[in-house]
């Protein structure tokens, strides 16, 4: 992370991005410890040549080990504002404060200096580096915790079934979950919405249909059945934080949590839709013909 | 004074200006001055042996710029790495067999790749695979899980005594004993079989090499970028320093884009330093179903046992798990599923056995949810059909069992796919089902509305997991 002259804070990361939200969620985390606009933390993710170090996104770890690391950089990059400001404002480090791109002594906000113009003065090609000192406001910084954190939630949902038809109605979908600490709810939410489609259409849409010889028989988006806008719910979503005690955030992994309970919720709804005594679904993906092969059966 | 909060706020997304309007970068974006395109032949057949492809008459073709096949690859072909080496779990037996680059004597799966057509154009490309003469013995296929453990199945890999991927027992008390102080015993067979991650972007690689810097730059969909830098830098005899991946936007990963070195991955950057210029290759449709990782195939026979309270005595569960052609990721989805269907819950015994097996199936790795679905699904439906036997509403037989506050940490003892003990760092599930609950209104909705509509003819259900 480095404070650039022109008072934009540059962040590279190497984890990739494949929509999670991470310039926006990344950019938070910074904006709050060095007292930023969001706008003004350039987020850069993916490129080897902006980091060396790192394995990926995945694992719904983007937020808990990326997102300690931005912190913990923001941090150090803090304290060298600090460190740089208190000489310039002559004033001690306790009593700045950092707003706005600015420092200032606490009280007299008219009086500060920018982070750009701090960020030129900490660039030694503008005067020597004083011993005991590094050049630039930036840091590096890296974040592994022991173990992964683990995150929770339950899922509800009401269906209506055409028993003649087997055509499933989901008409509520909740979800309450717990990722720790949410850095931006509306982001949170969307991984939830995202998930929750994975995992409608893993437990009543999607299979690969394989046939005796190994032959794929549907591999086209004609043949395999993806759920689509219509067949997904709004889904209603709260958020609870048990923080992790693993993490200086307190942050846990959401990016996978929508999908995994849905096939069993599925299952369970679907059947208590039915009441049929002797119907029992254990197995997964349904689907709307394989219900009704199901619901034959039962009858 | 603090700086004003940010973290816990709904700031809306910096990067949609750019997604939304066209203008970010995404790996099939890449076109460079003298750019070339990939096609790959892939194989018709799940299980075969592949005596001869002659490309003879596609080099012949105009515009057709190479086209190699495993022979023409030299000391470059070789097996990918083993991704997830499996945790150290007492008596586990894993063969490890991971993918090829080209396939050489054996086709294993659909769509693996047999050879290479580097054209000036994708549609010259894929004109010159017809031009490819293959020669190969079909194989009976493997395909059923249970099938191809029978003595005399045919082999995936016959190298081996079996199909038999890998094999893990893992233990937490004594399940045997608490059986016999069981007041229920459900036992059922389940099954979850495969779908695909079905990113809205398939897959890309495009590459440059610049002899001048002798920088080579590869542009992926990955989901890894720093890990395919080091595994190309080491593959191509380069500095990781000489080695720029970028991983621009990436549009969905779900868990088949980490760090495969698939063999597109690993061919293309080689092709474009051998050739002298720029190579991309960008996966259809079609070659996304038969050629990007798969999951969720397992079969698993499960068995819960409880007291008259509804109060989990223990669970035993044993498990097939499809691992396809290859594993180069090796246990983390079975040991997910293991481990995952201990769930929320206090299950003080518990012994879960699984056989992954070699199919002749599209490689099978990490799946948003990477096998927690499976253990999900068991525990959930194994709840729900203990609470029918015993009379008890499926919320509250939830309640009795889930883990309270003050049990954090929480060592489930069985070990993780990290090598960890399971251990579950702090959570407050009680409070969630209420919250739940309330939201969806289920007593009101199982007392009253369900009833009525029964009587009113529709069939409306609830579900809470």
């Amino acid at each position: 992370m480095t404070v650039e002259p022109g008072g934009r804070v540059r962040l590279a990361t190497g984890v990739g991005t494949q929509g999670q939200g991470h310039f926006t969620a990344f950019a938070q985390i910074v904006a709050e410890v060095l007292g930023v606009d969001v706008a003004d933390v350039h987020v850069i993710t993916g490129d080897t040549r902006e980091f060396h170090w790192g394995t990926g996104t995945f694992a719904s770890r983007g937020a808990v080990v990326a997102g300690s690391a931005c912190q913990a950089a923001a941090l150090r990059v803090r304290e060298k504002i600090l460190e740089l400001a208190s000489h310039e404002l002559e004033a001690s480090k306790a009593d700045l404060v950092l707003a706005g791109g600015s420092v200032h002594v606490r009280g007299d906000p008219g009086a500060g200096i920018t982070l750009g113009a701090l960020a030129v003065k900490a660039n030694p090609l503008r005067g020597a580096v004083r011993p005991g000192t590094e050049p630039g406001l930036e840091a590096t910084a890296y974040f592994g915790p022991d173990r992964g954190s683990t995150a929770s939630g339950v899922h509800a949902m009401l269906v209506e079934v055409d028993p003649e038809t087997a055509q499933v109605e989901i008409r509520r979908y909740v979800v309450v979950h717990d990722c720790g600490r949410v850095i931006n709810p509306m982001i949170v939410d969307g991984q939830i919405h995202g998930g929750v489609a994975h995992g409608i259409g893993n437990a009543f849409y999607e299979q690969l249909v394989y046939d005796e010889d190994g032959q794929l028989l549907n591999a086209s988006f004609m043949d395999y059945l993806l759920p689509t806008a219509t067949d997904v719910p709004r889904v209603e979503t709260a958020h609870r934080e048990t923080p992790s005690p693993l993490n200086p955030m307190g942050a846990k992994g959401v990016g996978e949590a929508g999908a995994i309970p849905t096939g069993a919720l599925f299952a369970q709804a679907v059947e208590d839709a039915l009441g049929r005594t002797g119907l029992e679904i254990c197995e997964i993906p349904l689907s709307p013909s394989r219900l009704f092969e199901l619901i034959e059966e039962a009858r | 004074m603090e700086s004003r909060r940010q973290v816990g706020e709904r700031v809306r997304r910096t990067e949609d200006a750019r997604l939304l309007t066209g203008r970010a970068l995404f790996v099939d974006d890449v076109r460079l001055d003298g750019m070339l395109h990939v096609a790959f032949l892939r194989s018709q057949h799940a299980h075969a042996r592949l005596t001869g492809v002659d490309a003879t008459a596609a080099r012949a073709r105009p515009g057709v710029v190479a086209v190699y096949t495993a022979a023409d690859l030299g000391d470059y072909w070789r097996p990918g790495p083993l991704l997830v080496p499996p945790p150290p779990i007492a008596g586990l037996v894993f063969n490890a067999c991971t993918q090829v680059p080209l396939a050489k004597e054996k086709l294993r799966h659909v769509g693996e790749p047999m050879a290479m057509v580097v054209a000036e154009s994708r549609y010259l490309a894929e004109d010159a695979l017809d031009d490819i003469v293959v020669e190969a013995e079909p194989l009976p296929a493997v395909v059923d899980l249970e099938a191809a453990l029978a003595k005399g199945a045919p082999r995936v890999h016959e190298h081996l005594p079996s199909n038999l991927a890998a094999h893990a027992v893992q233990r937490k008390g004594d399940y045997a004993r608490a059986k016999q102080r069981a007041h229920t015993v459900i036992k059922r067979r389940f099954r979850y079989d495969r779908g695909a991650s079905a990113a809205i972007e398939n897959r890309a690689v495009a590459a440059q090499w610049d002899p001048r810097a002798e920088e080579l730059t590869v542009w992926d969909t990955t989901q890894a970028p720093i890990p395919i830098r080091n595994g190309l830098a080491q593959l191509l005899g380069l500095l990781e320093s000489q080695v720029r991946v970028v991983a621009p936007f990436v549009g969905g990963g779900f868990g088949p884009k980490i760090m495969m070195y698939y063999p597109e991955e690993v061919l293309v950057p080689w092709a474009a330093m051998k050739l002298g210029r720029p190579v991309k290759w960008t996966e259809d449709r079609q070659e996304n179903f038969f050629a990007t990782t798969q999951e969720r195939g397992q079969i698993h026979d499960a068995e819960i046992t409880l007291d008259q309270s509804g109060k989990i005595l223990g669970v035993r569960d044993v498990f097939l798990h499809d691992t396809g052609a290859y594993d180069p990721y090796g246990l983390t989805v079975p040991i997910n599923s293991q481990c995952t269907l201990l769930g929320p819950y206090e299950i003080p015994n518990y012994e879960s056995e699984f056989t992954a097996v070699f199919t002749n199936k599209t490689i099978v790795t990490p799946v948003r949810g990477a096998g927690r679905q499976h253990g999900v699904f068991v525990i959930e439906r194994l709840l729900d059909f203990a609470a029918k036997e015993l009379g008890i509403d499926r919320a509250e037989i939830r309640r009795r069992n889930l883990l309270r506050r003050d049990q954090f940490p929480f060592n489930n003892e069985i070990l993780f796919q990290d090598s960890a003990p399971l251990t579950y760092d702090s959570g407050d599930y009680e409070p969630a089902l209420d919250q739940a609950l309330e939201l969806i209104d289920y007593h009101r909705f199982v007392r009253e509305e369900q009833p009525r509509l029964r009587t009113a003819g529709r069939h409306v259900g609830i579900g809470i997991v």
